[in-house]
């Protein structure tokens, strides 16, 4: 164990894994940026299978794949951050208040947390989105306000767990005030928790992101999203152009992936003990 | 921990367990299901191939997916070009366009064009056997007067019937477009028609309905008592399949002629061949002529009406000769159409003058700065007093032709410093939203009333006409003179000069409420003995443009 621990070891190579999935992450989002918007114009090469200037081949309107599939993802990675960041705040101060304020509070949190999971996923998220009048902005919002439940549960248990620890107990005996108990004390506690959560919900989020797109939401179809991409493609796959859905998909799958990947490593980074599971 | 990681490992086998069961069964399911099919095509082939000279006298069709006013013309039945399978009408069109008789042995009218007579054929009868008679022609034409609402005949005065089975219908001032309604008003039984029509019709076309599964098929057969050639095929079943559902019947060799987009033109299909049939069926976009907050109202609904980018009338022209619309039939449709610079292209009633040298982006670029608008913040989008030349554009997300075209429409117009953003919609969205924002139009007919409708002012909220709220008074005039004219030539000269006066006009030079681009062809992929027979130009509607000659198909062994 010595030995082993002095050169190359697990966790290297799980800090290893992590750092590629997240270089592999960040090259697509610099690709998205890089890539020019001109690729994206129709064209009359229309219909070419994958090749050196067209890796993922020309749709039937003559627009590059391979653009349109990376700035879909750039789409999905940033609806993604910024549906995770409002989902982790949410699950935060739900989480935090069900735990400090006491049982009524801990009740009414609690029966909104059961309301929100009771509910069928895609379809609140849809009936989110209708109403918030679709668009970026609907999907954004529809997304936010559905994946935030777990993570708060999650966020409660550990505060409650917190909560009654011996130092905390001291420190308010010693006047200091809630809300100082909550940012000193609880929340560095319950970080691991949060970035783990926040990093596994990304995937999840991408997912959805994709299901609302390919169901339309006043997204134009000049959006590149990955969602539309592949709602498309399948009116075009009757016709033999496997190339429109294949690599898009398998691109979707690799990004999910890694994200779920970098979570997991990280999780197991923060909790040595569970890494013997 | 750990003992729920035991109970884990199970769980997981399990799940790959079931995962396994389940692909074998998908797995069995598909090689049981295969042979059935395999002996429904073997049963149908011995019949073919033991006697070869057999009649094929039925067929599958997949031409598109309509369910618009069915079978009763009081809802429909006959605007889209529809009733010439179910239904026999006073007069008809021939593959040259000319007006024949079908129900009436001819028809003269007087001087003044004021009076239509009719003598009717004596041996036409309805496919329950019962004569159709004078009455039921009165009865179907004030039927459709007194309604109003699918058929205008507001201009006619009465409708009378004459010694020798003859129907004289008089009129309050003459009507140039009145001779293509009598083509399209399908004659019902004056003692058979009430409410529940639909579902029971009974006309006296070459097919009687036996079955109409709404939204999936029709099943037609032939009328024993058809007066004309006896068609060919004596039973149609129309599968009412979106496009590429029915191209996929058509690889299965479960259809014998189906609607492909351009998008699909290029598939090849065993057996099937492409037919491609040039069309008046024209496509534009529809650009609100007034400024945004007013109010209106379409079908019947109060909807908002205007748009401050559109109404601009630099913006409308620059649109229409800017855009290039020979790259757009190549981009968009796979160069399966025409340009087309009115809604009319080719028909006797088109100004010529209309055409312009398109694809002119120095010549748009120029009309805009002429216009106020310029890129003054150098973001590559014009605009004029702080408002942006952008603009919403709706289209409806189920026609993939109509998709395309916008987007290659937007894509184009980026270069002349226009943005247009898509939006993919339901027909119902777009008639509530549509006359706010642009939206991807269509139409064309083999007459010209279609002009009056989507250009009069006198039409303004009412059904769907007029989405622009275009008003010229200049072009009233002239269309209502067309209407009004007593001949053909003098209403063709009116039709032209609304079009394009030197000065004004509708048209695109003039004040282009709507821009029009292409007209598209009509594609079908079709069994290589089919054959169609000689087929007019297609109007609008190629569900139902096909059938005009359906008498002269045959099947060539």
């Amino acid at each position: 164990m010595l030995s082993v621990q002095e050169g190359w070891n697990v966790r290297k190579t799980m800090l290893l894994l992590a750092a590629s999935s997240a270089a592999f992450l960040l090259l697509l989002l610099f690709l998205g940026f890089w890539l020019s918007n001109d690729n994206l114009r129709l064209s009359v090469a229309r219909n070419l299978p994958p090749s050196w200037e067209h890796p993922f081949g020309t749709d039937w309107l003559g627009r590059d794949m391979f653009t349109r599939t990376i700035k879909g993802l750039r789409l999905s990675l940033s609806v993604g951050a910024l549906a995770s960041v409002i989902s982790v705040v949410v699950a935060i101060v739900m989480g935090t208040c069900a735990a400090v304020f006491g049982k009524a509070a801990d009740a009414v949190i609690s029966w909104i947390i059961d309301l929100f999971i009771g509910m069928p996923h895609l379809v609140f998220m849809i009936l989110i989105c209708f109403i918030a009048g679709g668009g970026i902005y609907g999907i954004v919002l529809g997304i936010s306000l559905t994946h935030w439940t777990a993570l708060a549960r999650v966020v409660r248990s550990e505060v409650l767990q917190v909560k009654n620890a011996e130092y905390i107990q001291i420190s308010r005996s010693c006047g200091k005030s809630a809300w100082y108990i909550a940012r000193r004390h609880i929340w560095p506690a319950i970080f691991p928790q949060i970035l783990i959560g926040f990093l596994l919900m990304f995937p999840h989020v991408i997912l959805h992101e994709a299901a609302l797109t390919f169901l339309g939401f006043g997204l134009s179809p000049q959006t590149p999203a990955i969602g539309i991409i592949l709602s498309e493609a399948m009116s075009h796959i009757s016709t033999g152009k496997w190339w429109l859905v294949v690599f898009p998909g398998l691109l979707l799958v690799v990004v999910i992936k890694s994200f779920d990947s970098i979570g997991e490593r990280i999780r197991i980074l923060l909790e040595p003990a569970s890494s013997h599971e | 921990m750990l003992p729920k990681e035991r109970g884990f490992i199970p769980k997981r086998a399990l799940s790959y367990f079931i995962l396994a069961l389940s692909a074998v069964m998908l797995l069995a399911g598909c090689t049981s299901s295969s042979p059935t099919k395999e002996s429904a095509s073997s049963s149908q082939s011995p019949s073919d191939s033991q006697s070869p000279n057999a009649v094929k006298d039925e067929l599958i069709l997949a031409v598109g997916k309509t369910d618009v006013g069915m079978f009763d013309p009081k809802k429909g039945w006959g605007t889209h070009a529809q009733i010439r399978l179910t239904h026999s009408s006073l007069l008809t069109i021939d593959s040259e366009l000319n007006f024949i008789g079908d129900l009436a042995k001819s028809y003269t009218v007087s001087d003044d064009a004021l009076t239509w007579t009719f003598p009717l054929r004596d041996d036409v009868k309805f496919s329950n056997g019962e004569q159709v008679t004078a009455e039921d022609v009165k009865f179907t034409y004030e039927m459709l007067k007194e309604d109003g609402i699918k058929f205008d005949l507001s201009f006619v005065e009465s409708i009378g019937i004459a010694e020798g089975n003859t129907i004289v219908i008089t009129l309050h001032e003459p009507r140039s477009t009145f001779v293509s309604q009598l083509t399209e008003i399908g004659i019902v039984p004056k003692a058979h028609y009430d409410d529940n029509y639909s579902q029971n019709p009974i006309g006296s076309g070459p097919y009687k309905v036996v079955q109409y599964n709404d939204g999936q098929q029709i099943i037609m057969e032939y009328n024993p008592y058809w007066y004309g050639t006896a068609p060919q095929f004596k039973k149609l079943t129309l599968l009412l399949l979106a496009e590429d559902a029915a191209l996929a019947a058509a690889k299965a060799g479960q259809a014998d002629i189906v609607y492909v987009p351009p998008t699909f033109a290029e598939q090849k299909v065993e057996g099937m061949t492409l037919r491609a049939f040039e069309s008046i069926d024209s496509r534009g976009i529809m650009l609100p002529a007034v400024p945004s907050g007013a109010k209106g109202k379409t079908n019947d609904k109060d909807v908002e009406v205007g748009n401050d980018v559109t109404s601009d009338l630099a913006i409308r022209q620059a649109l229409n000769i800017g855009l290039d619309r020979q790259k757009l039939l190549d981009v968009a449709i796979g160069g399966y159409g025409q340009k087309a610079y009115c809604l009319c292209d080719n028909m006797p009633w088109f100004n010529e003058e209309t055409i312009v040298d398109d694809g002119d982006i120095e010549g748009a670029k120029k009309i805009l700065t002429d216009g106020g608008w310029s890129d003054s913040d150098q973001d590559s989008i014009v605009d004029k007093n702080g408002r942006k030349a952008e603009f919403n554009m709706f289209f409806s997300s189920s026609d993939q032709l109509r998709t395309d075209l916008s987007l290659a429409v937007a894509d184009q117009a980026s270069e002349l410093g226009i943005k247009i953003n898509l939006i993919g919609a339901t027909w119902d969205e777009i008639y509530v939203k549509g006359k706010t924002a642009a939206v991807a139009w269509g139409g064309g007919r083999h007459h010209p009333h279609q002009l009056y409708t989507m250009n009069s002012s006198k039409v303004i909220d009412t059904s769907y006409h007029n989405m622009s709220n275009y008003r010229n008074p200049k072009v009233d005039e002239y269309l209502d003179k067309a209407l009004t004219a007593t001949t053909q030539e003098e209403a063709n000269k009116y039709w032209k000069l609304a079009q394009w006066d030197g000065h004004t006009g509708f048209s695109g030079i003039g004040d282009a409420p709507i821009v029009w681009l292409v007209r598209v062809d009509h594609l079908y992929l079709a069994n290589e003995k089919l054959n169609l027979g000689k087929q007019p130009v297609h109007t609008h509607g190629h569900e139902w443009a096909l059938f005009g000659n359906i008498t002269e198909w045959t099947w060539d062994n």
